[in-house]
């Protein structure tokens, strides 16, 4: 067996890090600083790692493989994927380093470590159905995160489990009915019934509306820093997920009306999130609506892929994550200081008078998701908007109804972060500033962060285009 | 195995899946759970090789285990020969359950036409029996065991339409590992819900 591949690194690694992790769960600092620092090695390494995966240390040249076979089947890791394999590892980099600031599960880095290294592996499974079994396996390791300790388990949590568990077989059969009819004509029947399996279990996957009536039940129960980090995951390599099936199948990218579908998919997913967040009064579930809106844009994107939604696509992930990261953070960071803010909207009236770095924070992150800008979302969203709206006439006022949704939340959200109620029990609380200079400094350096991502697009964003050179037949080199 | 046989074996597994869509006592439940596995293996051993069908037989006899240990540690169970009535939800519950039944029996020979030939009559309709059943009871029920009962089900259901389709030792494994987890993450629960009651 060849130890010298790609898949060891990125996949075998960290997975037996995370089973090291779980025998010293009990030293919860340490396996903090152990996750972090494993996570930001695997990233920097497959970041710097060369294409042709030839690498030289100290004079001596080291080839490495990008394929680990197992039972005779593989798992392949090529030079161009690593840089969403670092994306993923800085992505649990971010949430690992922050965690120790909230009272999250003591198996939070030994799960987040091993969810990253199973997410790897679903995209480098060959062949690709074997992935529907990993995403439910990572599904059962995540619902030990996502159930609060000392509560009941709440039914957002066994819909979650039972949505993710309804997807796999659709996945498994659809891989199964379309295996070796590369050739057929495209109009076959298997071909018809391989796509719609295809679909309805990514639809299934990502909560694709009408099918993400668990989302918001699950977050108000859960965490929002552990919620933000399994959903941004998922949302992530689902989406690359779905490119890299697109990708190797032809059958499925040459069916006439697959790219429709999935642009009205994401359309009408975006449109119900935005119109639902409108209507909400709970900070907590907001989240949910903000993941729904994202897979709404990001299954758009890949929708309008030959009309630039690939760079939209690549361009939207970065900045997407930060702002997730800086919604949840500053959400944990509230309620761990104000324990008594349920997430409500009464529970929040005149927060701003008390945390005001903490109340802009919430405002920024949610506009960075709008689309403002000079805020890191506004490049890729506004060339979503033009692509859509180039299209057809038909999506640019449900994409309007969508930010409109969601930009009626915000002005609610700082109409109540604005208003003091003197009933509310929170405005007994003495006036005074508890923020901490260290709070203050992380939250202003991600607003930074945000704007210099918005402002300089082609500095920061520009290399995450590099992730797209994986799929050459999606996307041909020019 | 005769077509007799293997018939009898299909009614039986449909059988005790349907005393878990219908009953709720918990000892009966966890039986009618092994009882279900036990006739999943006589039924996959028709597309299995005896040591990969038996595979198949020690992990859903270990997830029965887990169940059983867990209910059991949580000092929930009840005894097997309480007299119970049959309520209103269970008479309902009994209905559709016949007429799942039905549907899996009417629809075994349509589905084998048209989608898998390779697959037999008798294995299609277990294995949409079983498919159907573990939807209903997952659809229904918020209580952690019988969801995972209905998510066993399903899954024991998809497995056996899979099994006559594909062979993989990967395959096998990754389902192995889904079974075993899902037992875990049951358990769990209900462990989790005995604890906020008592709390």
């Amino acid at each position: 067996m060849n130890l010298m591949t790609t898949p060891t690194i990125w996949i075998l690694f960290p997975l037996l890090l995370s089973i090291l992790l779980i025998a010293i769960h009990r030293l919860h600092k340490l396996s903090i600083w152990l996750a972090c620092l494993g996570s930001l090695l695997l990233a920097v390494a497959a970041f710097i790692f060369p294409q042709n995966l030839d690498f030289s240390l100290g004079g001596r040249n080291f080839l490495f493989d990008d394929t680990f076979l197992i039972l005779n089947r593989s798992l392949t890791l090529t030079g161009s994927q690593l840089r969403t394999v670092a994306m993923l590892y800085l992505f649990s980099f971010l949430w690992n380093i922050a965690g120790l600031r909230f009272s999250v599960s003591r198996w939070f880095p030994s799960i987040s470590l091993a969810i990253t290294a199973l997410w790897v592996s679903t995209l480098a499974v060959d062949p690709f159905l074997y992935a529907a079994l990993i995403v439910e396996l990572i599904v059962l390791i995540s619902v030990l995160l996502l159930t609060p300790r000392g509560e009941q388990t709440g039914s957002g949590v066994m819909r979650y489990l039972v949505s993710q568990t309804i997807a796999m077989p659709f996945i498994l059969l659809s891989g199964w009915m379309v295996a070796g009819i590369e050739s057929a004509p495209s109009a076959s029947t298997l071909i018809l019934r391989g796509a719609v399996l295809i679909l309805i279990g990514f639809a299934l996957w990502l909560a694709i509306f009408p099918l993400h009536s668990w989302m918001p039940m699950l977050a108000e129960k859960s965490h929002p820093w552990v919620f933000s980090f399994i959903f941004l995951m998922q949302q992530t390599s689902l989406s690359i997920f779905l490119l890299k099936v697109l990708d190797q199948f032809a059958w499925l990218r040459n069916l006439a009306g697959v790219f429709p579908a999935l642009q009205w998919a994401g359309v009408l997913t975006l449109l119900a999130g935005g119109v639902l967040a409108s209507l909400q009064t709970k900070v907590n579930r907001i989240l949910a609506y903000m993941i729904m809106i994202e897979t709404g844009y990001s299954v758009l994107a890949i929708g309008l892929i030959g009309q630039g939604g690939g760079e939209a696509f690549a361009l939207s992930l970065l900045p997407r994550a930060l702002a997730y990261w800086q919604w949840s953070y500053t959400l944990s960071s509230i309620q761990q200081i104000e324990p008594e803010i349920d997430g409500s909207f009464t529970s929040l009236q005149g927060l701003f008078a008390r945390l005001p770095i903490h109340s802009t924070s919430l405002i920024i992150s949610l506009l960075g998701l709008l689309g403002l800008p000079a805020l890191g979302l506004f490049p890729a969203k506004r060339m979503l908007w033009n692509s859509g709206a180039g299209l057809t006439f038909h999506y640019t006022p449900l994409l309007g109804l969508a930010v409109a949704g969601m930009a009626l939340f915000i002005i609610r959200l700082i109409h109540t972060l604005l208003t003091t109620n003197l009933q509310s029990p929170s405005h007994a609380l003495p006036t005074k500033r508890e923020e901490s200079v260290w709070q203050i400094f992380v939250l202003c350096f991600v607003t930074l962060l945000s704007l210099l991502f918005g402002i300089f697009p082609h500095i920061f964003l520009n290399p995450f285009l590099g992730l797209l050179e994986t799929f050459i037949h999606l996307l041909p080199p020019s | 195995m005769n077509e007799t046989l293997r018939t009898i074996t299909v009614v039986v597994l449909l059988l005790a899946t349907a005393i878990n869509l219908v009953r709720r006592q918990w000892a009966i439940n966890i039986l009618a759970l092994g009882l279900q596995y036990i006739c999943f293996f006589l039924i996959i051993l028709d597309v299995r090789s005896p040591l990969l069908a038996a595979i198949k037989l020690i992990v859903g006899l270990m997830v029965t285990l887990m169940l059983y240990l867990t209910v059991v540690s949580s000092g929930l169970i009840e005894s097997l020969l309480r007299p119970q009535r049959p309520t209103a939800g269970e008479v309902f519950r009994g209905t559709i359950a016949l007429l799942l039944v039905l549907i899996s029996f009417l629809a075994g020979a349509g589905l084998q036409q048209s989608a898998f030939p390779q697959s037999s009559q008798l294995l299609l309709t277990a294995s949409l029996g079983l498919i159907l059943f573990g939807l209903f009871q997952m659809g229904t029920i918020t209580e952690p065991l019988y969801l995972v009962i209905g998510l066993l089900t399903f899954l024991s259901g998809f497995e056996l339409l899979y099994a006559s389709l594909e062979f993989s030792r990967v395959l096998e494994a990754l389902f192995t590992a889904v079974n075993l987890s899902l037992a875990l993450v049951g358990s769990y629960f209900i462990v989790k819900d005995v604890e906020s009651r008592s709390a």
